[in-house]
């Protein structure tokens, strides 16, 4: 039974049409896919998770939350305030501490640490590492953009820096080799005392930045919309909201006990 | 059966239950494949979007996870259908595979080689469409499995995490591979239906499709239909 056969009448052109594009549109979505799944090289194909699944096999144990990456490339250029705070500041609760030291590497400390107060803006910018440069854009895996979020606040009209002061970098460096110069630990109170006044030592939660409308925009931040996404509402944004109870998989307790 | 005068007379090749399972299926499935491989797109074609990306990924989100309580709710639903229902019984009888599929398959090839005269005849469901059903029943099972556990991924390690995510982007991949070049071919695409086999909108199959298609079936519901069912196995609707 063949259908379709006879004169071509409007009708007929109409569905041949019609069934026409959708199998070039069905034809390419497929293409697309096996483009994807043998040809694409990116963070996140069927290949590579699959890989570092198995990869992962010898690192069953490690914490949920393992941003290696991010923590190496971070620690080669960290924020100012860890030459005071070390390198791992965030050291009171065992269970978020590598998270919050981990975004330390590629964050400065005031994106948490700062509580706007009514009528300030403050605007982010990632900034490349160890420069005054803003990226123009994100390349490479998340974790390994090269630079820094760094927030401004908008005063008239101006943007201004929070996370510089060069006369703590300055004083730093004096303090290595005066360390009893009873002027120079005046200047460091007071100093202490000017670094901090912006500062909440109560800093924001995670979730009031990864959610949407947040004062962190990760549109304007070049994420990706998949990222931006992912970063609001999706895989991380969902486990720190479930995780504000910090939750731990009963594997990750066995193993610490086993330790 | 209808088919009175000129109407060429019809069989009954799916119940309105089984055509309603099929739409929440095919309907559920098309959002997953859509909202789920967006997050594999393009950066450059949702930049396309621009502003309303964002919206339209915060959309996607949900409307995966709609799609998938729906898809997994007509799963379990079948499954009570097929155990529990008196046409879902026939169903799962007729579509257990025997060792005539077997044969079948290998006549067909045979056929289709220039080897053989004829078709092999078939039964209520061919080889084809077994292994199609089967393999849903597969798949679904992986999807269903590795999805929950992503949506309740603060209960799972990242290895095991990372095993689901490759598992379901895998069967996601396969399945929607296998409805487009097999599925939507045999039902759309392939010269003796096209441009539509209207069985899952109207139920009906015609009788010359099931003498091209499902000879066997024909045959036995024809035995039935004259008397002749002494010796006529069990299984089969009554005609439309």
């Amino acid at each position: 039974m063949h259908k379709g056969s006879g004169a071509s009448t409007p009708k007929k052109l109409l569905v041949h049409f019609v069934m026409l594009t959708i199998g070039i549109l069905l034809v390419s979505f497929s293409l697309w896919l096996v483009y994807l799944t043998y040809f694409k090289v990116a963070h996140r194909t069927g290949e590579t998770l699959a890989k570092k699944a198995v990869s992962r096999l010898d690192m069953i144990y490690e914490p949920f939350h393992g941003a290696d990456e991010s923590v190496l490339a971070g620690s080669k250029s960290k924020s100012w305030c860890l030459k005071c705070h070390e390198d791992l500041s965030h050291s009171k609760s065992k269970e978020v501490r590598g998270m919050l030291n981990a975004h330390s590497f590629f964050m400065a400390c005031e994106v948490c640490h700062i509580a706007p107060r009514e009528g300030e803006r403050f605007e982010y910018k990632w900034i490349q590492r160890g420069t005054s440069i803003p990226l123009a854009e994100l390349k490479g895996p998340p974790g390994e953009y090269g630079g820094t979020i760094i927030p401004f606040k908008i005063e008239k009209g101006i943007s201004r820096r929070l996370d510089e002061n060069p006369e703590a970098l300055q004083l730093l460096d004096e303090s290595a080799t005066h360390e009893n110069d009873e002027d120079l630990q005046k200047r460091k109170m007071r100093l202490n005392t000017d670094i901090h006044k912006e500062f909440s030592p109560k800093p924001i939660f995670c979730d009031e930045c990864h959610r949407e409308n947040g004062p962190l925009d990760f549109s304007q931040l070049m994420y990706s919309p998949q990222r931006a996404q992912l970063l609001t509402f999706g895989e991380g944004a969902n486990v720190i909201k479930q995780y504000k109870d910090f939750y731990l998989p009963s594997l990750m307790r066995n193993a610490r006990r086993e330790r | 059966m209808s088919g009175h005068g000129n109407k060429e007379r019809a069989f009954v090749r799916l119940t309105k239950s089984e055509r309603i399972q099929h739409v929440i299926l095919f309907v559920s499935t098309g959002l997953l494949i859509l909202t789920g491989f967006m997050l594999m797109g393009e950066v450059w074609a949702i930049k396309l979007f621009g502003s309303t990306a964002k919206s339209i990924f915060y959309w996607r989100g949900i409307v995966h996870r709609i799609a998938a309580v729906a898809v997994t709710a007509v799963c379990f639903y079948h499954l009570y259908y097929v155990l529990f229902k008196a046409d879902g019984r026939s169903w799962i009888r007729d579509m257990l595979p025997r060792l005539k599929d077997g044969v079948d398959a290998c006549q067909n090839v045979m056929y289709m080689l220039g080897k053989r005269d004829e078709r092999p005849k078939m039964d209520r469901f061919t080889y084809l469409e077994k292994l199609e059903y089967f393999s849903v029943y597969f798949g679904m099972f992986i999807v269903i499995t590795t999805g929950t556990m992503m949506w309740t991924q603060s209960y799972w390690p990242k290895f095991y995490l990372d095993v689901a995510d490759a598992f379901h982007l895998g069967e996601a991949t396969l399945a929607a591979l296998a409805i487009i070049v097999g599925h939507i071919f045999t039902v759309h695409y392939n010269p003796h239906v096209y441009p539509m086999n209207k069985a899952f909108i109207d139920g009906n199959i015609s009788e010359t499709m099931m003498k091209e298609e499902h000879a066997l079936w024909y045959e036995r519901l024809i035995a039935e239909e004259t008397g002749q069912t002494a010796n006529a196995t069990e299984g089969g609707r009554g005609h439309a």
